[in-house]
């Protein structure tokens, strides 16, 4: 979006019938006679300082969507329309921006700011818009409410948003302008191009509805704030949110409803959009709580933010809202101690990340890296599943078992020495084997794994070891290797 | 030399000797120690901040083991989850804490909260967040190797918060550090070879149930000193019979002091 435009007559190609066309040329290019569906090689012959580029179709989409979001701004309801198109629902935002024409300049402003040129126009129905900022006399234009008709007389019917066939058959049968099909009754249109003609036509003057997607659900609640100048600082921007927090929730409180996501997104004065996003565990009504959530996770993205020389624009959204259940408290229960973690789970997380913080549960499971799993750290929430009982288990486990070199005899006795770390451990005590194979009843589920000997060893001065070995010698799986996997208190 | 300076200290102040073996009847959950000093010596393993060291190489998990089951102690009347710390270099290094393992040590899964934390700084910042938080029972950081800023600044502050929010906080440290902080205590524990066990036909003895060293390094209220100890079935630790290394005599002279 920020690129520098390109000086000389620039084309971007797309291979097509007959070798290479174009598709779209700058200014430069069209002021020296070139135009889209021109084979470059004929382009060439024209202009042969023409600069061409390949064109790319995803990039494009990319950037389109980049724009929509950008374009939040100015109405929560945008929706990208490919290929070069946005859609913005402006119903009862325009009057934030002093009435229609001035929104119009503003968002024409702020797209040159960008180094976008774009042809806007505004109508009562989508349709009329896409026909004037695509075929209309001036690259703004904002037509008066039901002035739909008079508008488009005068367009070609290329304008309906009608398929190239079908425009082409209608330009034959002389119906060149959109004004020529008021009076045709749509009963013929019906016998010949099917619904499209007529629906378009009817989206079009606001006969038919015609609803508009955006990209995002648009929030139950939410808050935004402008600026004329961007907010480039940490303490600014921190400052913001807690006003929009503090709306939104006194939004939501008044309407006895709590949220567990909050995003606040940050529209940068040069084209780029940041989110934060902050969840919490317990439905979230205390705003100074939120508030700290955001402090933290702001203070760690502080060197990520991708909105250069600032933010001009900010929005906070509310998700997973719910209604706030009422509870009275027990006068005996003294469970407060659990219930009160949840703000230290949601501040440790707001910093240290989503998966910093877990509860360590048991799986029903003989091999040592299955048999223990983190779940999620909110209170309330019960672990399931028992550890299979009996066998020693170590205190700590290291992830990626490392080899040693040991000295045991054949065929399933433990080592007499082994070296872990560049150490050598002489080997006091001993306990096992304890033979782990691969759980055959669950389907591919542990890869190749082989069957372990784990061993409990003990070295003279008192520490404690799990080691295992890997390869059986009575099945002559030679050779055997050796593991550190564990260490007992 | 160690022996001797501890004998002479012990025949100094009786009291001392009272008072340390009273934590440790503490420890056991037996008996709440009774007396005005009982019940200072009594607070003093559930309060406050404790360092936790390794004897040697080797003894991390001992050390480990031992803070969880202090930490353990505070639990056992309220519902309140322990908050254990990692920084996640260590999980390699040391190996991570083991849910199955931890279980048998007598750590209640189910109130037990894992934070990993990949930066020094951040540890400190989760055990402050910790103490200001009054539904946590107790705290044990873990850092290992990674230890690099920690000074006697950081662990006064850390100290300070401790006592103020009444929440118990071990951290685990390298065995190599040392130096000097503010901690209330700073443990070593050492793993020791168990009871000797062996079955007919057995080619080498088999490990039996563990057995620890618990020396007081420097403490607040306590003189340098060590017990032994080992931990019962619920992961509760209690003073190790004498007479499993043999006949009192010999265990009195090697420990410099009279079995008690």
């Amino acid at each position: 979006m920020a690129a520098e435009p390109h000086e000389g007559p620039l084309a971007l190609t797309h291979s097509g019938q007959g070798g290479d066309r174009l598709i779209a040329v700058n200014e430069a290019a069209g002021a020296q006679g070139l135009a889209p569906g021109l084979l470059l090689a004929d382009a060439r012959a024209m202009a042969p300082e023409l600069k061409s580029l390949a064109h790319d179709a995803d990039a494009e989409a990319r950037g389109l969507e980049r724009l929509a979001r950008w374009c939040g701004r100015f109405s929560p309801w945008v929706s990208p329309d490919p290929p070069d198109g946005l859609w913005l629902d402006v119903t009862g935002t325009t009057h934030l921006f002093g009435g229609e024409a001035a929104f119009l300049e503003t968002l024409d402003a702020a797209l040159g700011r960008l180094r976008l040129c774009a042809r806007l126009a505004m109508a009562d129905t989508p349709g009329a818009a896409w026909a004037l900022a695509r075929f209309g006399r001036e690259a703004m234009s904002c037509i008066p409410a039901g002035a739909q008709k008079t508008s488009l007389e005068g367009l070609p019917v290329a304008a309906l948003r009608l398929g190239e066939a079908v425009a082409r058959q209608l330009e034959r049968l002389g119906l060149k302008r959109i004004g020529q099909l008021y009076d045709i009754a749509p009963l013929s249109f019906r016998s010949r191009f099917g619904r499209e003609v007529t629906r378009r036509l009817n989206q079009a003057l606001g006969r038919e509805k015609e609803p508009i997607s955006p990209m995002t659900p648009e929030p139950d609640y939410q808050a935004s704030l402008r600026f004329p100048e961007p907010i480039g600082l940490l303490s600014d921007v921190n400052a913001v949110a807690d006003i929009l927090i503090t709306r939104v929730m006194a939004c939501l409180a008044a309407h006895g409803k709590g949220a567990r996501g909050f995003l606040l997104t940050l529209y940068g004065a040069t084209g780029g959009v940041f989110t934060v996003e902050v969840k919490t565990a317990a439905l979230g009504t205390d705003g100074e709580h939120v508030k700290r959530l955001f402090q933290e996770r702001l203070r760690v993205l502080e060197n990520r933010f991708d909105v250069n020389f600032g933010a001009d624009a900010f929005s906070l959204q509310v998700s997973a809202v719910e209604r706030l259940e009422h509870r009275q408290g027990d006068i005996a229960d003294d469970s407060s101690g659990q219930e009160n973690i949840d703000p230290l789970i949601d501040r440790l997380r707001a910093r240290l990340g989503r998966n910093a913080v877990a509860r360590l549960n048991l799986r029903e499971s003989h091999i040592p890296e299955r048999a223990a799993y983190a779940s999620r750290a909110e209170a309330g929430v019960k672990p399931e599943g028992r550890a299979p009982a009996l066998a020693p288990r170590p205190l700590l486990l290291l992830p990626r078992p490392e080899a040693i070199r040991a000295i045991a005899e054949v065929p399933d006795y433990p080592p007499h020495r082994f070296e872990w770390r560049k150490v050598t451990y002489e080997v006091a005590r001993a306990e096992g084997p304890e033979r782990v194979s691969a759980e055959w009843w669950r389907e591919n589920a542990d890869g190749d794994f082989r069957t372990r000997d784990y061993f409990r060893v003990e070295a003279p001065q008192g520490a404690r070891f799990w080691i295992f070995r890997l390869g059986l010698n009575e099945r002559r799986e030679a050779p055997c290797q050796w593991f550190m996997h564990g260490l007992f208190p | 030399m160690a022996c001797k300076r501890n004998k002479k200290e012990n025949l100094k102040s009786p009291k001392r000797e009272v008072s340390a073996l009273k934590a440790c009847e503490f420890a056991r959950g037996y008996s709440e120690p009774a007396g005005a000093d009982g019940r200072e010596i009594g607070h003093f393993l559930t309060r406050g901040f404790h360092e936790c060291l390794g004897e040697g190489r080797g003894d991390h998990a001992a050390a480990l083991a031992f803070a969880l089951s202090c930490a353990g102690l505070g639990q056992r009347e309220t519902a309140k989850p322990v908050l254990y710390c990692a920084h996640s270099g260590e999980r390699q290094e040391t190996g991570a804490l083991h849910a199955p393992g931890a279980m048998r040590q007598g750590v209640d899964l189910d109130r037990l909260l894992c934070v990993r934390a990949a930066r020094e700084r951040d540890v400190y910042w989760v055990a402050e967040q910790g103490l200001s938080c009054p539904g946590i029972a107790a705290i044990v950081l873990s850092l290992g190797a990674w230890e690099r800023l920690y000074d006697f600044t950081i662990s006064r502050r850390l100290k300070l918060r401790a006592e103020r929010a009444g929440i118990p906080l071990f951290m685990i440290r390298h065995w190599r550090r040392g130096g000097a902080s503010a901690a209330a205590a700073r443990w070593r524990i050492s793993a020791l070879p168990g009871a000797p066990a062996s079955f007919a036909g057995s080619r080498m003895p088999l490990v039996s149930s563990p057995r620890f060293r618990l020396r007081l390094e420097r403490g607040v209220f306590l003189k340098p000193r060590s017990w032994e100890f080992e931990y019962d079935a619920s992961g509760r630790f209690h003073l190790a019979s004498p007479l499993a290394h043999g006949p009192p005599g010999q265990w009195a002279k090697r420990h410099g002091r009279r079995a008690a």
